[in-house]
């Protein structure tokens, strides 16, 4: 080992609390890059899986391939497997609810075929013969019929034809025609009987807008005829793939699996991965940005703490090569420990994390499927962190290298750093001294002294703030805007019926029996339509006529116009909603003095005024009565209603609150019926269920099957409560990741804070013993140590917490764009901060306090400057 | 008057078997205004004497008297502003204070007790010092031979009961350690300064009124110095 090495492997162990706080720097931000590089891989991984579950494991397909593609494909040495999908044809669901898939679409499958297209059972098996099927389930969910494993079915088999001879597929959306001389129909050729041997989920593979329900059986050695089957291949190095392809020279109509090759890097137009990319650079930058700091610094105290011992190397002969070797043997040294030690951190934090948040990914992502997120650690990203990592060292050894083999040997040994001090450089205001006693002067002269070397610190102590604040802000946004957007909602479930102004029978036993449930607590059938009403200024309330009037809406004198939301309810309902606000019940049903409920308080953001706007617009103790106008055509006489009460608890499905400039008017059925018999028509096509249930899960489920049972289609069945779950998961998502991301940049900076007071105190114990010497006080020297603190600490908050809430106002300027949130000061994580940077500051001030007081003045005075 | 009375003082460095004696029930006793010179080879104990005559170490047994205060039953705050009161330290190093200028280093031990300089004795001290037209350089600033007037500057400031040298002149050239020994003779004869000073330089040695050997810890010889007809 030479002596450079020998020297420079000395220092390390001589200073092991330096060496192991740099060194656990390291291994923080090694870690939490290579989360970052992990998470991106794991959500690759994840994303392939994701996609080969719907839309199947092949890169090229040819539809309605030629036999000659087919042979082509067999031959190629570069293709790595291939399958075949025939197709046999279509044939009518009998029963099938759903009118836009009146088809069972017939497909067989070959063994390689269920291996690029993986099915999953439900019940049963997968077809082993020309003879067996296997149904997907959601002929039952989404269609209404139900077939059960050992059921026999037969089926007319045909093509499904245009009236002027085209055939079409499962790519032609089925379109229903008034004129049944243009309507498609189904060209029958066979009849076939089959068993159903199985029940699987949907197949990916079918789109949203195909006609016929996919059914597959099984056939391994069909008899292909040209354009009758469809060809998947995998070729064996996806990166050549275009190349394979044009060397085939395919006949048929082929398509790339562009999603799946996409997110294997192969074609890399405008998708995920370029996000993904790009966020996960920024994040580099970052992290790396606050790691040279810490590392940096690290790396300059160890330098200048050595200068005098490089000084007198290079007197001895060292060579400025050597002198720059021994800096970067340092970062040597420091790497091979921390990189292995923090990516194998990475690793480990970010599987730990994914594997708890599994469930909470899952809910948010495709909810039938069951890829799992699971942690999946790629070749590229441990390259990448590694190399992310040595960069950030040697950025950091650079620098105080070149200062090292920059200076000359004298000036080394004589410390030239601290004689280019000049007095205005720790020139102090003598209030200082007065308020703070010379212990304060001292305090702040040497925080200017060492202003270069605290700089980057107070930086990152900088950065730390900045961020934390700022990500809390950013999530207590998010949160509230999720509870502003979802939490105002007074119902858990909805079920909106295509009906606009009256229920069918039908309906009105399904809606009878899903009350009857146990799992249902109230619930409200609701349509509604807008009107407007005209009012002159002595009905308008006085605040909110001058606003309209300061918005130049109108003159003063003028009429106002406002909008009604005209909504009606189920007798049942409204009846109930009167007796729990005490109200008479039979003057609000009669025909002859139709009386209404009026909800009459906006609440809204007023961006002109910048700020909630919550108030009434009618002077209510003088309007008892509206005139109702409904816009059509005819123009009908308006409809006058007397208000009963004005009300600010809602039946369930109406807000307690109305939009701007309208107010909420609330009727029973039956005085619709009668009085508003001629406005059948403006009523929305919505005719609305609403629910409450402790349990919406469950009721979810119960409510599909009385649905399902009654042959009414499923997917107009809400469940809100799972929308807020759902939308509360991201919430927790984002804010574990985030307080996880700012958690361990806190952690840099401590690190960094610790390295840079501990050192400088260290570098100063003669200083401290001098002065005690001359008889400070341990009372005094607390004092200088303290009030050293104080300002250091304060110069970071003093520009980070006003950097930080200028952010937060960013952020919710960019909030207010969707939502109406409010500003605020972010109070309580500001004094978070403030805590933790004095807590921080102290602790490391005082740990090397104690440290130094350990030794005693003499040998204090004894250590070599 | 006797300023200083040292009885029995034993240090004792480390413990077991490397215990090391550095002083061995060492006694003295100075009378004020004397100019003492203690000499003695490398690692004889004397800068420990010292040290420990101006509390800045403790001994492992004995008693110390400075104007009749026993040094060491002061407790560690009491012994510090003790210090900043009664002695003054002049170093090798000088040990200024690298972000106070030549004044505010003069003043330190004013400062720390809180005490209103007296403009006077400043002004006076400073042009004794020569540094009149240097109150406001950092010690960076200063030559060697600067620096070490300021320390002394320091040292005499409050009029200390003692003023304790260890090798003053160890780190100058000859005209500068001829100028600082001139100082503080000046400051001996016309202020009754008491002063002790360690020094190798013989020449140094035989300016003061007593010379004190020190080997292995004990004092070898203490003799007075009979100034010849000059004076």
């Amino acid at each position: 080992m030479n002596v450079v090495k020998r020297i420079t492997l000395q220092g390390l162990k001589k200073n092991r609390t330096r060496t192991l706080v740099t060194i656990i720097g390291v291994i923080l931000s090694l870690s939490m890059i290579t989360a970052v590089t992990t998470f991106i891989s794991s959500l690759q991984s994840y994303m392939i899986n994701l996609i080969i579950e719907q839309d199947g494991d092949w890169h090229v397909g040819i539809y309605s391939a030629p036999q000659s593609d087919l042979s082509k494909v067999k031959e190629s040495s570069d293709v790595d497997s291939y399958s075949v999908m025939c197709n046999i044809g279509y044939a009518y669901l009998d029963g099938g609810l759903n009118e836009y898939k009146p088809y069972l679409f017939l497909v067989s499958f070959t063994e390689d075929t269920f291996k690029s297209f993986p099915l999953k059972v439900i019940e049963g098996r997968l077809p082993e013969n020309e003879s067996e099927i296997v149904i997907p389930s959601h002929i039952y969910t989404n269609g209404g019929v139900k077939f059960a494993v050992g059921d026999r079915i037969t089926l007319d088999i045909g093509h499904r034809m245009t009236h002027d001879g085209y055939r079409l597929t499962q790519s032609n959306p089925y379109i229903k025609l008034e004129d049944l001389e243009e309507q498609e129909y189904l060209d029958v050729f066979t009849a076939k009987t089959y068993t159903v041997v199985g029940i699987c989920e949907r197949p990916g593979f079918e789109r949203y807008v195909s006609p016929g329900y996919t059914v597959i059986t099984y056939n391994d050695n069909p008899s292909l005829t040209d354009n009758e089957f469809d060809l998947f291949f995998k070729v064996k190095k996806p990166s050549k793939v275009y190349e394979v392809v044009g060397d085939l020279k395919l006949e048929g109509d082929f398509g790339y699996h562009g999603e799946l090759l996409r997110f294997m890097g192969v074609s890399s137009i405008g998708n995920l991965n370029a996000v993904l990319y790009s966020i996960g650079s920024i994040l580099l930058v970052l992290i790396m940005t606050c790691s040279i700091s810490l590392i940096y610094n690290s790396f300059s105290i160890s330098v200048s703490e050595r200068t005098r011992q490089y000084g007198l190397l290079s007197g001895a002969g060292a060579t400025k090569k050597q002198l720059k070797a021994s800096v970067f043997y340092e970062a040597l040294y420091i790497s091979v420990i921390g990189i292995p030690l923090g990516i194998l951190a990475g690793i480990l934090g970010i599987g730990v994390t994914l594997n708890l948040l599994e469930d909470t990914f899952k809910s948010i992502a495709s909810a039938n499927s069951t890829v799992r997120f699971t942690l999946s650690v790629s070749v590229a990203s441990i390259a990448v962190a590694a190399v992310a990592g040595i960069i950030t060292i040697l950025l950091s050894a650079y620098i105080p290298a070149r200062r090292c083999a920059r200076l000359s040997a004298m000036d080394a040994i004589r410390q030239v750093a601290d004689i280019k001090m000049k007095p205005r450089n720790v020139k102090t205001w003598r209030i200082t001294r007065k308020v703070f006693g010379i212990e304060g002067d001292l305090a702040l002269k040497n925080i200017k002294r060492n202003k270069k070397r605290y700089s980057s610190t107070v930086i990152s102590l900088f950065v730390s703030i900045v961020l934390f604040i700022s990500a809390s802000s950013l999530s207590s946004y998010m949160i509230d805007s999720v509870t502003t957007v979802y939490q105002n909602l007074n119902y858990d479930l909805s079920y909106r019926t295509g009906l606009n102004d009256k229920f069918d029978e039908k309906t009105q036993a399904v809606y009878e029996r899903i009350t009857r449930l146990g799992s249902i607590k109230k619930s409200s059938v609701i349509n509604n339509m807008y009107a407007r009403l005209t009012l002159p200024k002595s009905k308008v309330d006085d605040d909110y006529y001058n606003l309209i009037k300061s918005h130049g809406f109108l003159s003063d004198g003028d009429n106002l116009d406002i909008f009604i939301s005209l909504y009606y309810l189920d007798d049942v309902t409204f009846k109930e909603f009167l007796k729990e606000i005490g109200e008479n019940q039979a003057l609000y049903f009669d025909e002859e003095n139709p009386r209404c409920l009026v909800v009459d308080r906006q609440q809204y953001f007023d961006y002109t005024q910048e700020r909630m706007i919550d108030q009434n617009i009618l002077k209510q103790e003088v309007v008892k009565e509206i005139d109702v106008t409904i816009d059509n055509e005819q123009g009908y006489e308006p409809v006058k209603l007397a208000i009963g009460k004005y009300v600010s608890d809602t039946p369930i499905g109406i807000r307690h609150y109305s939009d701007y400039n309208s107010i909420t008017v609330m009727i029973p059925q039956s005085i619709k019926d009668s009085v508003f018999a001629e406005y059948k028509d403006m009523w929305d096509t919505n005719l609305t269920m609403y629910f409450t249930s402790d349990n919406p899960f469950k009721a979810a489920e119960e409510i599909a099957e009385i649905l399902l049972e009654e042959g009414l289609s499923t997917s107009k069945l809400s469940n809100h409560a799972e929308i807020l779950a759902n939308t509360r998961n991201i919430v927790t998502i984002i804010n574990v990741f985030a307080y996880g991301f700012i958690i361990l940049i806190s952690l840099i900076t401590v690190a960094n804070v610790f390295n840079t007071i501990s050192t400088n105190m260290e570098l100063r114990t003669r200083e401290f013993a001098m002065l005690r010497s001359v008889g400070m006080t341990s009372k005094g020297f607390r004092k200088m140590v303290s009030f050293e603190s104080v300002f250091y600490g304060l110069k970071a908050l003093i520009y980070g917490l006003p950097v930080a809430v200028g952010i937060t106002y960013l952020i919710y300027k960019s909030m207010l764009q969707g939502v109406d949130v409010r500003f605020y000061i972010p109070a309580t994580s500001m004094c978070i901060t403030v805590i933790m940077v004095f807590v921080v500051v102290f602790a490391t001030m005082t740990y090397s306090m104690n440290k130094l007081k350990k030794k005693n003045i003499l040998e204090g005075l004894r250590i070599e400057k | 008057m006797v300023i200083l009375k040292v009885e029995n003082v034993t240090k004792i460095y480390g413990k077991g078997n490397t215990a090391v004696k550095a002083l061995d029930k060492v006694s003295l006793s100075v009378e004020k205004g004397e100019f003492i010179a203690v000499v003695g080879p490398s690692g004889s104990g004397k800068s420990t004497l010292l040290h420990i005559i101006g509390g800045v170490d403790n001994p492992t047994s004995g008693k110390e008297y400075i104007n009749n205060t026993d040094v060491f039953s002061l407790n560690e705050n009491n012994l510090a502003i003790f210090r900043r009161r009664n002695i003054g330290l002049v170093y090798q190093f000088y040990n200024l204070i690298p972000v106070l200028n030549v004044e505010e280093n003069i003043l330190l031990p004013l400062l720390l007790d809180g005490r209103k300089e007296d403009k006077n004795h400043l002004n006076n001290l400073l042009s004794t010092l020569n540094l009149s037209d240097r109150t406001r350089h950092l010690p960076n600033q200063l030559s060697g031979g600067q620096q070490q007037r300021v320390s002394i500057g320091r040292a005499l400031i409050n009029n200390p009961a003692l003023v304790l040298a260890d090798e003053p002149t160890g780190n100058l050239d000859s005209k500068n350690s001829a100028e600082i020994i001139e100082l503080l003779q000046y400051y001996n004869k016309t202020y009754n300064q008491t002063l002790i000073i360690i020094t190798h330089d013989e020449r140094i040695a035989l300016q003061a009124d007593r010379i004190i050997s020190i080997e292995d810890g004990r004092i070898v010889s203490d003799e007075r110095i009979v100034r010849g007809v000059e004076k």
